[in-house]
């Protein structure tokens, strides 16, 4: 015996939790979610050595999975093949199973089952993986493509925080009927005091440092401004990375190392005040296929919206979603460091029109991104299928599937 | 014994500390009631009893692993076996997933961290939106 209760709802993800990631952060949210519509459920994240690996907490179960692999595909595999053993024992009573990867969806989707799935996007490994792995090779991809494919298709519905997302899933043949734009959202932050060793005027950026983030371009577009002596940049991130240290020789090589402050891993609790004192928050994401192509919902824009923070970002599709141009903030040329120093200086000679974006950014996101209004979303999707969980079974593979199909054996021709 | 040494809550984790009920035979922590495994016969943890239900069957902690000092000649001890001998660093094989067909060594190189350009996933334990 895996579990010491029957659930009716299963959330998976192959991510960490909790962390101070943006994962993390949206499964602090869509986890409970599920469980209050389906009177508890079952948690299944990955762990580490620092977490516990199983918990019962009231109506709620939560197992990580927590063998310590160091290879990343060896880990997704085995995280996979334990959620089939649980899935063994739980699936019975479940009636829903809500999942945000293929390496989670595979093993809730492969087997004769009578609950509903709902696949979460927030981002697609076939995309996203060669940023962390660009060795990767082709037919890996085509396979992991593949897994990511039959999700898509054998998923009852999807939910996705972008419209561009929304659209390349459309794009490649998905149903429009079956994805629901659920979009990220964030809690207002009130006026808290300044931290005692944050500078007199800063820019901020936070969140993680990928290369998708473009923070080269910022710290490039940060040199343009040393003429402006008072001002500093800080950067607060989500972990210190081998990407993390490249930036801080980044800065060292443009010499602009003594006036970048970097803090790392703060808690919210530490980053709200960093950010609600900024002048401006820089959001430089790169004009590449993660961002343009896959679409993405950075909370990282729409917490400073938020906390009432002028944002300065990247002119891109799943940006222009969540920041008009001149209202909330400005919107650049990506990857053009000239044009995100220009746009910063303008508005730092501006303080009235930050004032006005100010005003401008806490509305928006009052009106369009609370977690409150993406939660009755996500809920009216549970809704619309808890009809279903009753009927006949989803997937009906015939012998040659079962003879093909592994576990994780997702058949490549799906691609 | 003080409180109940496992960790509560769900976003934030914090310390039990309720009353202990007993000791993990496993790891020997002060466990209350709450956190001691059903499954296991009260003796064990939840942690300690999820934690070897994760081990590929054959490892050393498994349930029905081997005992030290044997070397049972089943498929399952051997692939787990050759697994460590050959993740110990003097050949690049994966045998890991011995129920997966899908994904086989060819793929799985190319996520050994040394060949990555580097990234967010170098953290041993990370997911994939860690990345």
């Amino acid at each position: 015996m895996l579990l010491t209760r029957r659930p009716r709802a299963l959330y998976a993800a192959f991510d960490r939790f909790p962390t101070r990631k943006g994962a993390s952060a949206h499964i602090a949210r869509f986890a409970p979610a599920l469980f209050e519509e389906f009177g508890g459920g079952l948690l299944y994240v990955l762990g580490d050595e620092r977490l516990p690996v199983h918990q019962v907490e009231d109506d709620v179960e939560i197992v990580r999975f927590s063998t310590p692999l160091p290879n990343f595909l060896e880990r997704a595999v085995a995280f996979g093949e334990h959620l089939a053993r649980l899935l063994d024992e739980a699936e019975d009573g479940l009636e829903i199973c809500h999942f945000r990867d293929p390496w989670s969806g595979v093993p809730i989707l492969e087997r004769h089952h009578r609950y509903a799935t709902v696949f979460e996007v927030n981002a697609l490994p076939s995309i996203e993986l060669p940023y962390a792995y660009p060795s990767i090779a082709p037919r890996t991809l085509e396979k992991v493509q593949a897994a990511e494919r039959f999700c898509l298709e054998a998923a009852d519905r999807i939910v996705t925080p972008s419209r561009t997302t929304r659209d390349l899933l459309v794009s490649g043949g998905i149903p429009a009927s079956k994805v629901d734009v659920v979009p990220n959202g964030a809690d207002p932050v009130p006026p808290l005091p300044r931290p005692f060793e944050a500078p007199d005027e800063y820019l901020i950026y936070f969140g993680a440092l990928q290369p998708w983030q473009g923070v080269d371009t910022l710290l490039g577009a940060f040199a343009r401004l040393a003429d402006l002596e008072t001002l500093r940049l800080v950067v607060c991130g989500s972990g210190r990375s081998r990407q993390a240290r490249a930036a801080e020789k980044r800065a060292e090589k443009l010499g602009i190392a003594g006036r970048v402050l970097w803090r790392w891993e703060l808690p919210s609790s530490e980053l709200e005040p960093w950010l609600g004192n900024a002048l401006l928050s820089v959001a430089p994401l790169r004009a590449c296929s993660r961002n343009v192509e896959q679409g993405c919902a950075p909370l990282k824009i729409l917490e400073s919206l938020a906390a009432g923070v002028p944002v300065v970002a990247s002119d891109l599709p799943p940006v222009r979603e969540i920041v008009t141009d001149g209202v909330e903030g400005r919107l650049v040329a990506p990857d053009r460091p000239a044009d995100l120093a220009r746009a910063i200086r303008l508005l730092l000679h501006l303080p009235e029109h930050r004032a006005r974006m100010s005003a401008a950014a806490r509305e928006r996101a009052a009106r369009d991104f609370t977690w409150d209004r993406s939660l009755d979303l996500l809920k009216g999707v549970y809704r619309s299928l808890r009809s279903r969980a009753a009927a006949p079974s989803h997937t009906k593979p015939n012998a040659e599937d079962q003879h093909v199909r592994g576990s994780q054996g997702v058949q490549i021709a799906l691609a | 014994m003080s409180g109940c040494e496992c960790k509560s809550g769900f976003f934030s984790l914090r310390d039990c500390d309720g009353a202990p009920a007993s000791s993990c035979s496993a790891c020997g922590r002060a466990v209350c009631t709450r956190h001691l495994s059903p499954a296991s016969g009260f003796t064990e943890c939840l942690d300690c009893h999820a934690r070897a239900a994760q081990q590929p069957e054959g490892e050393p902690g498994a349930k029905g692993a081997a005992p030290a000092g044997e070397a049972p000649l089943d498929d399952e001890w051997t692939y787990g076996a050759r697994h460590r001998f050959y993740s110990s660093g003097y050949a690049p094989i994966y045998a890991g997933s011995r129920h997966s067909t899908y994904y086989d060594s060819y793929d799985t190189r190319s996520f050994d961290e040394t060949d990555s350009g580097g990234s967010e996933a170098e953290e041993p334990a990370a997911g994939f939106g860690d990345s």
